[in-house]
């Protein structure tokens, strides 16, 4: 073969944005310890945890033990990017160090633990994965308590134990109810001082006030059940584990469970029965002299993720940000904007029809059935015309179905006869029907289509939208009309899931994610072609705007459309690195996820424009919502990301948009005082202008 | 009472209860009010001739086309075919319901621009379009329909004149089966012309092609050809969109659907040949759906003009003279002739008395007031004796009747509106000296002192 084999070359050619991200990898697992989300907290821990030379020593050769096996292994850089498979092998190191000097043969120890752990954490995570439950310190834990065990019969290693403490670190003027806080803070990092936990505090009270609330309130809530059982106040406070009680705060306060008060509550139910677990498991550990280290806080926090994600707990956190106050933020604005059901269908027909029965319909929507919706055409009043004996006088008949979803068609039937108005079907009561399953596996069943009527297959697929048959008044159906449900299996007639409507029309109005009461007249659409073409961003594309005041041109930036290749996420970027999120699903275009600074044209696009329903009619209106804190341009942003854990509407600022023309878009925003945006859509592709606070963004051609 | 003037008797065959044209004949059509409105009250308030135009019926006409088509199809826009009754009023109601504009010329651009219609609400299409009002419909964002290859370099100009990319579509013609076909709009499909067409404005590379029209014909009775039209218009759609960067957002297909009018040599009725509104949606969206790729829906424009107002629209005339013809038939002298209703040539109207006439029914020759063998409203209809100055309605009028007319030998008569309650509006007066003279210019040496 005379072809060099270059990509194998490359593999082993270590370049400098490789060092750089095994740099990030470190000291970004060194802030995984803490939560933290930040490479730069990361750093400083780092250097802060030199204040005990063996410890960080010994922590160091765990992570770079780590680094280079993963790199033996060609593993890919980006995975160890976010601290997350080796911060485990890092607290290993670390715990090593802490009762052992590093030596030639501690540092082979460490070694061997640092792969062991690992390797544990990518098992532990595959296996946890499926349950979408996180591992935490769990491989720490374990890998710990066995290096420990194993230890007991190295004598040469105890030899050399080391007991050293730098005085200079613990704030001895400090009451010891602070200092105790303190201490169990710089623990977590096996840096029992309160100097350096004094440190911890203050660096976690700049990331994240919430977090800093909840380790203050863990602590002193674990630290009071802990004196209650103890009868002494001053026992439980100088426990040695009770950095347990902060991690579990922290963890399910703010982390893993959305800020709220009943996470919080959650949490502090956490921390409590932590108490019982640290006392037990260390008299239980104290027999072979093993520390518990973090299984108090790994078991506890696992068993209530474990429970609370199988309950469906509305807060449990499944897109975890950087920072509590932005997984609030987004979970407040997706709970607003796009109501977080999961089941969600397009309306099963073109123009208008009104709801007959809702969800607990009187007549038919009852016990397993009780999650369905029908629907007729009325007009002034009646859904026939003249006197209503035919099938042929009811607006509904014959008129086209369309898929709700996309997905496969699963079971069908076409054969049976539609019933003459006035009589019922008892024995095929759900007439002709079809039942799709939709990509996310959801059922959904369709019934008393027209005889005959059907235009799929089993075994189709289907793409939302396209028509499957005509209504019709087989089974039981008193006048033609057309039910739909969402089953909890194909098989015909099994028990009922509550669903919503994504996007419809309602009185001019496009209503997202919502079930519409009965009587109620709405209106469906599918994407229109045109807007889906000139709201369509192409990877890679670039769009140039010029910003005006008055006349002026006061800025000029560029976008670029990108994707995230993990997340396959869209997103525009400026020249700064500020990221818009956008997404064009279920009927809409919308923006979402902001990344970047304050004030930046890319965010003030994303306030004058968070969605665009992919259907046009003039002087449609939508609404919409985005944290107050774009619009009310304030920097009391602390305050309310805090008071949005008790108050979460206060975190949100409404506004409301309509179609002017194909083109123009006005919108309000109802902050205070109101302000007024408009966005010009391109004739082609893109958007044109954008009039937002005092300024005009236009496309540059 | 005065005598009566003398007329020699004569024999007349009375026929079988239907006429040739198939109609019931025998029984006298009475039509005393236009929605509740007395026909002698409005022709006393208003004077005769007269057009009068039920808002109530196109409301009516523009709701059920509308939902027809919406209950079939998600995305569906009608524009107002202007040709067919540009009055002020008419226009209005139609854009009230939610029509945008179908024009044809600059002059129908800009009645639609003046009334506040926005370029981009307005399609321009039409066999010729002088290159000014291209260059203004292109810088208003219109949707410009492509006739002629010729059109798309006076297009690619404007577009260099503008320094912009000028969103356009193009107007095709095509075999649907139907006699006699369209062939001179547009681009023919089947020679490889419309194809030939998008390679031209790719080659260009100054307009963005996002639509496809075609307009089959006028008073289509046949469904059939709907869906060929527009089996073929997805079809071309497809290709395109296959083979160029092009995205089909729209198809237009046109007007066409028939009124409750009695075309000449169709011997049925209206009730019995002319399609429901529901049928042609049906042809038109099952051909949709058939042809398309799902997931997204290119939006569906209907120029409809006819259909929405032919049948809002009545001709209140007065009979002024009769005589008795030498063929034995008698003839009726109305005060409005053709000079009013242009289609008369191809339509048989209904011709409606307002009070029961005594005495036998006859065949009758109905002209207008126009001094000319061709000013014939009917040349045969069974009437009884009509008393002079007696009304007769003549309907239905409502398209292409105000806009034809002719200011000839007299001048043109007033339009009325009845409203949603009933209420009668003067929507255009009739003429006086000064409007048909007002442009003349008589040069000084023809004036007399
Ligand atoms: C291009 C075009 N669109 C629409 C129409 C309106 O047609 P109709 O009145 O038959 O609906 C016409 C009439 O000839 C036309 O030429």
């Amino acid at each position: 073969m005379s072809k060099p084999e270059s990509g194998c070359q490359s593999t082993f050619n270590m370049n400098s944005a490789t060092m750089k991200s095994y740099f990030t990898a470190v000291i970004s697992s060194y802030a995984e310890i803490l939560f933290l989300q930040n490479p730069r907290y990361g750093l400083a821990l780092l250097l802060i945890s030199f204040i005990n030379v063996n410890t960080t020593l010994s922590g160091l050769i765990a992570v770079f033990t780590v680094l280079a096996f993963a790199y033996f292994i060609r593993m890919e850089v980006e995975f160890l990017q976010n601290g997350f498979y080796i911060y485990n092998p890092l607290l290993v190191g670390m715990s090593i160090g802490y009762i052992f000097e590093v030596t030639a043969v501690s540092a082979l120890l460490i070694m061997m633990a640092a792969i062991f752990t690992f390797l544990l954490t990518i098992v532990l995570y595959h296996l946890f994965l499926k349950a979408s439950i996180p591992i935490l310190s769990l491989p720490f834990t374990l890998v710990s308590t066995l290096i420990y065990l194993a230890s007991l019969n190295y004598t040469s290693l105890y030899t050399q134990a080391l007991y050293i403490k730098p005085a200079f670190v613990d704030l001895t003027f400090l009451p010891v109810i602070l200092s105790m806080y303190l201490k169990a803070m710089g623990t977590i990092l096996f840096l029992p001082y309160s100097g350096v936990g004094l440190l911890f505090v203050i660096g976690i009270l700049s990331y994240s006030r919430i977090m800093f609330l909840l380790s203050i309130a863990g602590f002193y809530v674990g630290v009071f059940v802990h004196s209650m059982m103890l009868g002494s106040w001053h026992l439980a406070l100088s426990n040695p584990y009770t950095f347990n009680y902060i991690l579990i705060a922290i963890a399910l306060g703010a982390i893993f469970l959305v800020p709220s008060i009943r996470s919080i509550l959650i949490a502090m139910i956490g921390v409590a029965m932590s108490v019982l677990f640290i006392d037990a498991s260390a008299s239980f550990w104290a027999i072979y002299k093993i520390p518990v280290f973090t299984l108090p806080f790994n078991v506890i926090v696992i068993s209530f993720l474990f429970v609370l994600q199988s309950v469906r707990f509305r807060e449990f956190a499944y897109d975890i940000k950087k920072t509590p106050e932005l997984t609030l933020r987004s979970y407040i604005l997706s709970f607003f904007r796009f109501r977080l059901g999961d089941i969600n269908l397009f309306l099963p027909f073109s123009g208008k029809w009104s709801v007959y029965q809702a969800f607990d319909g009187e007549w038919t929507h009852q016990g397993e059935w009780r999650y369905a919706y029908d629907f007729v055409i009325m007009k002034d009043g009646e859904s026939f015309k003249g006197e209503g004996n035919h099938l042929e006088d009811y607006f509904a008949y014959k008129k086209p179905v369309l898929s709700p979803v996309s997905g496969y068609v699963l079971d069908l039937k076409d054969s049976v006869e539609d019933n003459l108005i006035g009589h019922v079907n008892t024995i095929e009561n759900w007439g002709n029907y079809i039942i799709i399953q939709s990509q996310l596996g959801h059922f959904i069943e369709i019934s008393h289509l027209a005889r005959a009527s059907i235009k799929v297959k089993k075994g189709d697929y289907v793409e939302a939208g396209q028509i499957l048959g005509l209504c019709g008044n087989s089974g039981y159906s008193p006048q033609p009309h057309i039910h739909i449900q969402v089953q909890e299996s194909v098989l015909l007639g099994s028990k009922t899931l509550p669903f919503q409507f994504v996007s419809y029309i309602e009185d001019d109005h496009v209503q997202f994610y919502d079930d519409p009461p009965e009587k109620r007249e709405v209106e469906s659409y599918f994407n229109d072609k045109s807007l889906d073409k000139r709201l369509s961003f192409t990877l890679d594309s670039r769009y140039s705007y010029d910003v005006y005041h008055g006349e002026k041109i006061i800025d000029t930036f560029e976008l670029k459309v990108k994707m995230n290749r993990f997340s396959g996420r869209f997103y525009f970027e400026d020249q700064k690195g500020n990221r818009l999120h956008l997404a064009k699903e279920a009927g809409m275009f919308y923006l979402y996820d902001y990344e970047g600074k304050d004030e930046s044209w890319l965010q003030k696009i994303y306030i004058a424009i968070p969605r665009i329903p992919l259907v046009y009619r003039k002087g449609l209106t939508w609404n919409d919502y985005l944290p107050a804190r774009y619009a009310l341009r304030t920097h009391l942003t602390y305050l309310l990301s805090i008071g949005a854990i008790a108050f979460p509407r206060a975190y949100i600022t409404k506004g409301k948009w309509q179609f002017k023309d194909e083109q123009r878009i006005e919108g309000v925003l109802f902050s205070h005082p109101e302000q007024k945006v408009a966005v010009g859509l391109d004739q082609s592709n893109g958007i044109d202008y954008i009039e937002v606070q005092e300024h005009i963004i236009r496309m540059r051609r | 009472m005065g005598k009566k003037p003398y007329e020699s008797p004569t024999i007349i065959k009375i026929e079988s209860s239907m006429s040739k044209a198939g109609l019931p004949s025998m029984q006298q059509k009475i039509r005393k009010d236009i929605d509740g409105v007395d026909i002698h009250a409005l022709s006393d308030e208003y004077g005769s001739p007269l057009f009068v135009f039920s808002e109530q019926k196109m409301r009516k006409l523009y709701k059920e086309a509308y939902e027809a088509f919406s209950s079939r199809y998600p995305n569906v826009q009608f524009g107002w075919s202007y040709k067919t009754n540009y009055l002020q009023a008419i226009c209005s109601v139609f854009h009230q319901e939610g029509a945008i504009a179908e024009v044809v010329s600059e002059f129908e651009y800009e009645k639609a621009r003046k009334f506040g219609i926005e370029g981009k609400d307005i399609i321009y299409n039409g066999p010729y379009k002088p290159y000014d009002s291209l260059k203004t419909a292109a810088s208003e964002g219109a949707k410009i329909h492509i006739d002629t290859f010729d059109e798309i370099s006076d297009l690619e100009k404007v577009a260099d004149e503008l320094g912009m990319t000028i969103p356009v579509a193009i107007r095709l013609n095509m075999d649907i089966g139907i006699e006699p076909q369209w062939s001179r709009f547009g681009f023919n499909i089947e020679s490889g012309q419309a194809m030939d067409a998008v390679r031209r404005i790719e080659a260009g590379g100054k307009l963005d092609l996002n639509g496809l029209h075609s307009h089959i014909g006028t008073f289509m009775l046949d469904t059939n050809a709907y869906k060929m039209q527009t089996t073929k218009m997805v079809l071309l759609m497809k290709e395109i969109e296959a083979h160029t960067d092009y995205i089909i957002t729209y198809l237009d297909v046109g007007g066409g659907f028939a009124s409750k009018a009695h075309l000449k040599g169709i011997y049925q009725p209206p009730e019995v040949v002319v399609p429901s509104i529901d049928d042609y949606a049906e042809a038109i969206t099952s051909a949709l759906y058939e042809h398309l790729e799902h997931g997204n829906y290119p939006r569906l424009y209907l120029e409809t003009g006819r259909h929405l107002i032919d049948e809002a629209g009545y001709l209140i005339t007065t009979m002024t003279g009769t005589k008795r013809l030498p063929d034995g038939r008698r003839n009726y002298i109305m005060d409005a002739g053709v000079n009013l209703l242009y289609t008369a040539f191809w339509f048989k109207y209904d011709l409606e008395l307002t009070e029961r006439q005594d005495g036998m029914m006859e065949p009758a020759l109905v002209n207008g007031p126009l001094c000319m063998n061709i000013d014939v409203i009917d040349e045969s209809v069974m009437l009884p004796r009509l008393k002079r100055g007696s009304k007769m309605v003549i309907s239905p009028v409502g398209a292409y009747s105000v806009t034809q007319w002719m200011q000839f030998i007299r001048y043109r008569p007033s339009v009325v509106l009845i409203d949603m309650q009933g209420q009668t509006h003067l929507i255009r007066e009739t003429e006086e000296l000064h409007d048909v003279e007002a442009r003349e210019r008589l040069p000084e040496y023809l004036q007399h002192e």
